[in-house]
């Protein structure tokens, strides 16, 4: 059962840093999970608690991408995304949810390689752990 | 402002119960404002309700609505439609809301998510502090606009106790000293002669000391 | 005579008055009272109770009081504003009047949050300066809080606490003026070990004419150990430990350490007994009694002045 489990996954992907290095890692052909549903956004910082919180409703696992933090176009936003993500971790060890479902990575524009290398971990490491128990039924 | 904070989800989960079909009732004015019960936080709730749910293998169904205000008639009748299919009520509002839908729907079971702490404001964005206790009889004319009863820790009328160290309370380092921000601000405003007056006994029976209270005009009255 | 007590006696004769503190236990072992009160007996004029000290339960203030008295010692009850409304207080006083308390240290009460019941309400009704008010006219009007009458009103010398070393140093001393309008007729101050500050602080006091008002009693305290000293320095509020004295206890070593203690404190008696406006002092050795006799000994307070 396990070996068959797909986790479902949510990129929210800054505009400056996660979408350029998504669209490098296509082009480069890195590979990273398929099926990775990828949300563009202006800055991590317009992710807010509740779009983590219904995407992870409806997946397994969420991922943030952010520009590294001093390099944020909107000077803090990817800061206050990472509070909000801490903010999800406790809420998600209220409720018994694993609160590695959801991550925040900080990288570079235009790095591919660690794009795609980081979403193939956060794919395996949710495989692991299982499908997601707070999930809707399908 | 009324400022709250929401309960622990886990106290939530045990007033819900075995409920199947509850309604998270919001308001849009204080608690919105402090990020305790407004719509965003309605949604957030509802999410970690339905997910908890769902793990249990019990899944739920949540409407959500939040009106502008849950402490005014008017504004909570339009959650009228909604109370009816609920089988359960969780309101979001400050203990003020709850006791407004209990008024109002009292055939309905509501109960609250989010603790009313204090009266108070946003210091800065994501900060909240308490600045008046409703006590019923206000002295911020003699104490430089400062309230003693609540940012002294023990509501003196008459200056500070011996605890204060470095301008703070001695209850906690991280709590400024209500008298030494009275006396610093009487300072300021050639004003230290108030605190020679020695300030007569507190007459509370206009606070919660003197039972449940209540205003009445006449000339408003319809 | 305002209470008759043995320590307005002394104080109004113009004697050098020594009081000394006994903390009630945390139990209803009566013993460990008589056995404090034995060590201290002869040794200070009058013996403050403290009254659930740093918010910790412990046997009442005016029940170890009255026990004293029937041991031929004088008590100070002590009565906070934390956990009694002015109908408790009140009610309290005529009860401590009845059982023979003349004395009575009136407090604002240490905050219940380091205390053992941290849950607590508190009640904060009156404010100290609230309180030595009601005291004074229930003894000089004889009416209570509220106006009515008293047939038989309750008569304490009054007192208060004053810490001359918390910040800032202009509002410590404000509050005192304001003790002594409220209608205290003494005051005890925080554990002197700085003496050239607190003989600044008496500067101001004699500026304003107090020590002519009320009887001032230099708080003191023997140093147990270099670590007390250093805790004290940081961690009580309004307390000053200066290095001066830090180093007199570190260079002695360990072993000498308590005598050390001892010797500081009674330096620090024959200083403030020499500074202006200074009535006497009150030793506080809290958990070690027994050194008391020790130090009014040394300091040459002995024996206690017998006056009618
Ligand atoms: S004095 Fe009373 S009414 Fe005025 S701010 Fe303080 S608690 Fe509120
Ligand atoms: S330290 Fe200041 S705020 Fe705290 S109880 Fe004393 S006077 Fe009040």
């Amino acid at each position: 059962m396990k070996r068959d489990f797909e986790p479902k996954i949510t990129a929210f992907c800054c505009e400056h840093s996660g979408l350029p290095s998504a669209d490098m890692a296509v082009e480069s052909e890195f590979v990273y999970p398929e099926g990775v549903n990828i949300i563009k956004i202006p800055c991590s910082g317009k992710v807010e608690a509740i779009h983590i919180m219904r995407a992870l409703e409806e997946g397994d696992g969420v991922a943030i991408f952010a520009c590294h933090k001093e390099a944020c176009q909107f000077l803090r936003g990817n800061l206050r995304t990472e509070a909000k993500v801490t903010y999800i971790s406790k809420i998600l060890r209220e409720i018994g949810i694993e609160k590695e479902r959801v991550q925040m990575y900080f990288l570079a524009p235009s790095n591919g390689v660690k794009f795609a290398r980081t979403l193939r971990v956060f794919y395996k490491n949710l495989k692991d752990l299982g499908p997601n128990a707070g999930r809707k039924e399908l | 402002m009324i400022i709250g904070e929401r309960k622990p989800i886990q106290e939530i989960l045990d007033m819900i119960g075995e409920h199947d079909k509850i309604l998270i009732a919001g308001c849009g004015t204080c608690v919105a404002i402090c990020m305790a019960g407004g719509d965003k936080e309605v949604s957030i709730l509802a999410s970690a309700i339905r997910m908890a749910r769902n793990r249990e293998g019990k899944p739920i169904e949540i409407q959500e609505h939040t009106p502008l205000r849950q402490c005014e008639w008017e504004f909570v009748d339009e959650l009228k439609d909604k109370i009816k299919v609920s089988d359960t009520v969780l309101s979001m509002a400050c203990g003020i809301g709850v006791q407004t839908l209990v008024e109002r729907y009292p055939e309905a079971v509501v109960y609250p998510a989010v603790n009313t702490t204090f009266l108070g404001l946003p210091e800065e964005q994501g900060v909240w502090s308490e600045r008046c206790g409703a006590c019923g009889n206000c002295v911020l004319d003699k104490t430089g606009g400062i309230c003693p009863i609540v940012r002294c820790s023990k509501s003196l009328l008459n200056g500070p106790c011996g605890g204060a160290q470095d301008g703070k309370c001695e209850i906690d380092p991280e709590v400024d000293c209500g008298w030494q921000l009275i006396y610093d601000r009487l300072k300021v405003l050639g004003k230290l002669d108030n605190l020679t007056k020695i300030s007569p006994a507190k007459d509370w029976s206009t606070g919660r000391d003197g039972g449940p209270r209540k205003i009445v005009r006449e000339d408003m009255k319809l | 005579m305002k209470s008759g007590s043995n320590l307005e006696k002394i104080l109004s004769a113009g004697k050098f008055a020594v009081t000394a503190e006994l903390g009630p236990p945390k139990s209803a072992d009566a013993e460990v009272v008589y056995k404090k009160a034995d060590i201290l007996k002869g040794c200070a004029d009058a013996v403050n109770i403290t009254d659930c000290q740093t918010a910790i339960v412990r046997m009442s203030s005016i029940a170890t009081a009255a026990m004293l008295i029937s041991k031929g010692l004088e008590p100070i009850a002590q009565m906070t504003c934390r956990d009694r409304n002015r109908i408790a207080i009140q009610s309290d006083l005529l009860g401590a009047s009845a059982l023979g308390v003349k004395n009575l240290l009136c407090l604002t009460g240490d905050h219940q949050k380091f205390g053992n019941h941290p849950q607590s309400k508190n009640v904060f009704d009156l404010d100290s300066i609230q309180l030595i008010k009601m005291v004074k006219d229930m003894r000089d009007e004889k009416v209570f809080q509220c106006g009515e009458e008293i047939k038989v009103e309750p008569r304490f010398f009054i007192g208060a606490a004053e810490s001359p070393f918390a910040d800032p140093v202009e509002l410590r001393v404000l509050m005192l003026a304001k003790k002594v309008t409220a209608g205290i007729d003494f005051v005890q101050t925080q554990i002197v070990y700085n003496v050239e500050k607190f003989a600044k602080w008496m500067e101001l006091v004699r500026e304003l004419g107090l020590d002519k008002k009320v009887y001032i009693l230099a708080g003191v305290a023997p140093l147990k150990s270099v670590g007390m000293a250093r805790y004290m320095k940081n961690n009580v509020p309004g307390m000053d430990v200066p290095d001066e004295v830090i180093n007199r206890m570190t260079a002695v070593g360990k072993e000498r350490a308590k005598e050390e203690g001892i010797n500081i404190c009674v330096d620090v008696i024959n200083q403030v007994k020499e500074i202006k406006g200074v009535a006497g002092v009150h030793v506080m050795a809290i958990e070690w009694e027994e050194v008391v006799p020790e130090i009014v000994e040394k300091a040459g307070l002995l024996p206690r002045p017998k006056i009618g």
